[in-house]
């Protein structure tokens, strides 16, 4: 039997019940798991770009105490720097210091022997002196002298070199 | 090439009870079935084509939800979207030469009952006794107006579909048999694809817009 | 000047009386259908002012083309609806017109096919006011494209109203083929 163009028969329970079972089917096999993946994805990309957001916080934060930790031995270092230099312009001042007092001491000790040679020196010169002055006196006086006359002779003689010398 | 009659294959004491529409639906089923199964199977974070266009088409569905029936009404999405995806693959095999289920008045008969009874329980759920006061406004005697107003979405809806696809159909079988060589194809692109893809728009449109305003 | 008139009535019911039954209505098959789709006149005029006033409005809003174009083809195609009632009584009429089988007067069948088809031209009227209506709201969506979706609602909602006049026409066209009770 030929159906017609534009009937109403049976077949319209037949198509209700198809699309109950379509919506069924959708349902359960497109709109949950698609929806579900789509929200999914969301919050994942959410969380990943939260967590991205918090890690470059923390990120920053850390270059920022790594900067500061930075400065500060870069400020010790130049501190040591700047105690090592005092300490040996110290070391030097001071070492210059000693070798000049030693110099000092070395040319004071010097004079000081200087000096006494020249004492020395003064005395037997003046001995010779006096010993000399005596036999000239003796050659030009041609006369004998007692020996207390010499004596006295020669201790004027000497006061006179000592005022002298 | 789709014949005007519709074929039938079984009888109830001589009138239809399987046709050839319920049968196309049928396969309709099975490819929607085999669609979904396809799409859902291997989600990735960054889709394939199929998944691209499934989930284009659910967006779609969820913007038009929310913009009609505001975004607290996402429950219905569901049965939207498999009302959209049936319309559509149903008005578009007269792209392969078959006669579109929605062709015949049974189907969309069913279409708009089903709307129909969507929205009047819809109402009635969201405004209870008044819903039924809702019929006696603004007099009581208006009321056998509001009745058959009610009545006049599904045959409208039905109505629509019906003539817009048999319309398509016979056009393309005129066509068909005038100048067979190019001219069917802009044919098909109009009749079949155009104005299948606007009369889904419409009907699914109009369901929304009816259970949205039998609730506010 | 009645006699005349009378005598032409009758001549002509005779020359009526004398057609093979199935050729009549198969004749007014014809004509009702061709009175059928001059409600194509309706939907015609309608939607040409639907496609003005969105045209007006992509000019004013160019940002909204989208918006806008949306709104004109879903007025436009709700428009058309009265056009298509028309169209399946016409076709029905050629393809699958139950009076065929119908064991009755041949007028009666005559004048049923031919006021089918007739019953049918009230579709203008809703063609034309759907048509005013989806005009109007691509004029508003054009002014306020963010709020598409309640002027989606309204447009649809009072197309749906202005419908009923055409479903009227149309139940009256499918009571005279198929289930008339002057039978």
């Amino acid at each position: 039997m030929e159906g017609g163009v534009i009937t109403i028969d049976y077949s319209l329970l037949w198509q209700a019940f198809n699309m109950f079972i379509i919506y069924l089917l959708i349902r359960r096999y497109l709109y949950k798991p698609l929806s579900n993946f789509i929200k999914g994805r969301q919050e994942t990309i959410e969380n990943n770009l939260n967590t991205a957001a918090q890690e470059k916080e923390e990120a920053e934060k850390l270059r920022q105490k790594y900067e500061q930790s930075l400065m500060s031995a870069k400020q010790e270092a130049r501190e040591i720097l700047n105690n090592a230099t005092k300490q040996s312009e110290e070391i030097i001042s001071e070492g210059k210091r000693e070798a000049k007092e030693q110099g000092e001491q070395i040319i004071e000790k010097a004079k000081k022997e200087l000096e006494l040679e020249k004492e020395k020196v003064f005395k037997e010169l003046k001995d010779e002196i006096a010993f000399i002055s005596v036999r000239i006196a003796e050659r030009i006086i041609e006369t004998k002298i007692d020996a207390a006359a010499q004596r006295q002779l020669v201790d004027r003689y000497l006061k006179e070199v000592k005022k002298v010398s | 090439m789709a014949d005007i009659i519709i074929p039938v294959y079984v009888t109830i004491n001589g009138t239809p009870f399987i046709t050839g529409s319920v049968v196309v639906t049928w396969g309709i089923i099975v490819f929607l079935l085999v669609l979904s199964i396809l799409t859902t199977r291997n989600m990735k974070m960054v889709p394939g084509v199929l998944q691209l266009f499934m989930e284009l088409i659910l967006a779609g569905v969820h913007w038009m939800v929310d913009s009609t029936m505001g975004s607290h009404r996402r429950s219905f999405a569901p049965y939207l979207l498999a009302l959209a995806l049936y319309l559509l693959v149903a008005n578009l095999t007269g792209l392969v030469a078959i006669r579109q289920p929605t062709a015949d008045l049974n189907t969309t008969f069913a279409l708009a009952g089903i709307t129909f009874f969507l929205v009047q329980v819809n109402g009635f759920r969201a405004k209870k006794l008044g819903y039924i006061k809702s019929f006696f406004q603004p007099i009581p005697f208006m009321a056998p107006m509001n009745f058959i107003s009610e009545l006049a979405l599904p045959i409208s809806l039905s109505f629509r579909l019906f003539g817009n696809m048999l319309g398509s159909m016979i056009i393309m079988l005129m066509l068909y048999s005038f100048m067979p060589i190019l001219v069917p194809i802009i044919g098909h692109g109009f009749f079949d694809v155009f104005a299948g893809v606007i009369q889904m728009f419409i009907f699914v449109m109009l369901t929304m817009t009816f259970i949205t305003l039998a609730m506010d | 000047m009645f006699v005349l008139l009378r005598f032409i009535i009758d001549a002509g019911f005779d020359w009526l009386a004398q057609q093979d039954p199935m050729a009549l209505l198969l004749a007014a098959s014809a004509l009702g259908a061709g009175a059928a789709m001059i409600a194509g006149i309706g939907p015609g005029v309608g939607q040409g002012y639907a496609a003005g006033k969105a045209a007006e409005a992509a000019g004013q809003n160019p940002k909204g083309v989208q918006q806008i174009t949306f709104v004109m083809l879903l007025g436009q195609a709700v428009a058309e609806t009265a056009g298509i009632f028309s169209l399946v009584v016409a076709l029905i009429m050629l393809y699958a017109n139950p009076l065929f089988q119908s064991p009755a007067l041949g007028i009666l069948l005559l004048a049923s096919t031919v006021g089918a088809g007739v019953a049918m031209i009230g579709g203008i009227g809703a063609g034309v006011g759907q048509g005013y209506a989806a005009g109007k709201a691509v004029e508003a969506t054009s002014y306020r494209s963010r709020l598409q979706g309640p002027i989606i609602r309204t447009m649809l909602l009072g197309q749906a109203v202005g419908q009923t006049t055409s479903i009227y026409a149309l139940i009256i066209a499918l009571i005279l083929l198929y289930a008339n009770p002057l039978l």
